[in-house]
């Protein structure tokens, strides 16, 4: 019986240890600021005093390359809430986005694991969907107009050949009701 | 898959009930800065990718920087 109490306590403070490990990691990901390639400059960070202000949060850690650059007063800041596909109110990832970014640079943040499946890392169409204005990503030629079909029902190319169709799944519209989002729905096409 | 967008789009009670089902215009992302946005906060937008993985994105708060704020 002692055994099993010791075993018990021993087994708890591992899960406390567990606990004060993971949370400063979990409040990393929750929020994070998105920052600008390291082609900037390096004053901001001389100014703030460099190193010691890289060892402020252990967010910047991870980050110690990106140079630390003051931000315009006009300057604004959105906080941008992902969530998953699929289950709508489960949100994936929260980031704060600068008035001066483009809508791109924080494209190139969200992570999801189909971009990794198969041939997912060879596609790199996408769009955001905000105020019924489709903004899609056409940095790469290869890239799929994915609103042109969304808005006119007509099929890119790509979808016509059998990788297109076998993924032919359900075009159930993400909610009918939401005024942003009545066009939402699976596209066809790949890349 | 077409097909059942169009039906569901084309309903006429649908857009009836919907007036926002019309009036769909694009642009390109690289292109746009999120200062250029016209937005309400708390309303669910999508972001779709893959071709069919379709993600809600909400922008939840929108604020001005503090005097001194660093990136």
């Amino acid at each position: 019986m002692l055994a099993h109490l010791h075993r018990r306590r021993a087994t708890g403070r591992i899960i406390a240890n567990l606990v004060e490990r993971t949370k400063p990691r979990k409040q990393v990901n929750h929020l994070s600021l998105l920052r600008k390639g390291a082609a900037g400059d390096h004053s901001g960070a001389e100014d703030h005093g460099g190193d010691t202000l890289r060892r402020v949060t252990r967010a910047d850690k991870g980050d110690s390359r990106v140079p630390r650059t003051p931000l315009a007063p006009t300057e604004v800041v959105l906080s941008v809430a992902l969530y998953y596909p699929h289950r709508p109110g489960v949100k994936l990832r929260e980031f704060l986005v600068l008035g001066s970014q483009t809508l791109a640079e924080l494209r190139d943040c969200l992570h999801c694991p189909t971009d990794r499946l198969l041939d997912g890392p060879t596609r790199h169409s996408g769009y955001f969907l905000i105020e019924k204005v489709f903004y899609n990503d056409m940095r790469r030629p290869e890239n799929l107009d994915y609103s042109a079909y969304a808005r006119t029902g007509t099929a890119p190319a790509a979808a016509t050949g059998p990788c297109g169709s076998s993924r032919r799944r359900c075009a159930r519209p993400l909610c009918s009701d939401w005024p942003g989002a009545q066009a939402g729905a699976g596209v066809g096409g790949r890349p | 898959m077409r097909r059942p967008v169009l039906e569901w789009a084309a309903d006429p009670e649908r857009q009836r009930n919907n007036p926002h089902l019309t009036g769909f215009s694009a642009a390109k992302m690289e292109d746009t800065r999120w200062e250029d946005l016209t937005v309400r906060t708390a309303t669910p937008y999508v972001y779709c990718h893959q071709g069919n993985c379709e993600h809600v994105l909400m922008i939840t708060a929108i604020r001005f920087v503090a005097d001194g704020s660093i990136r």
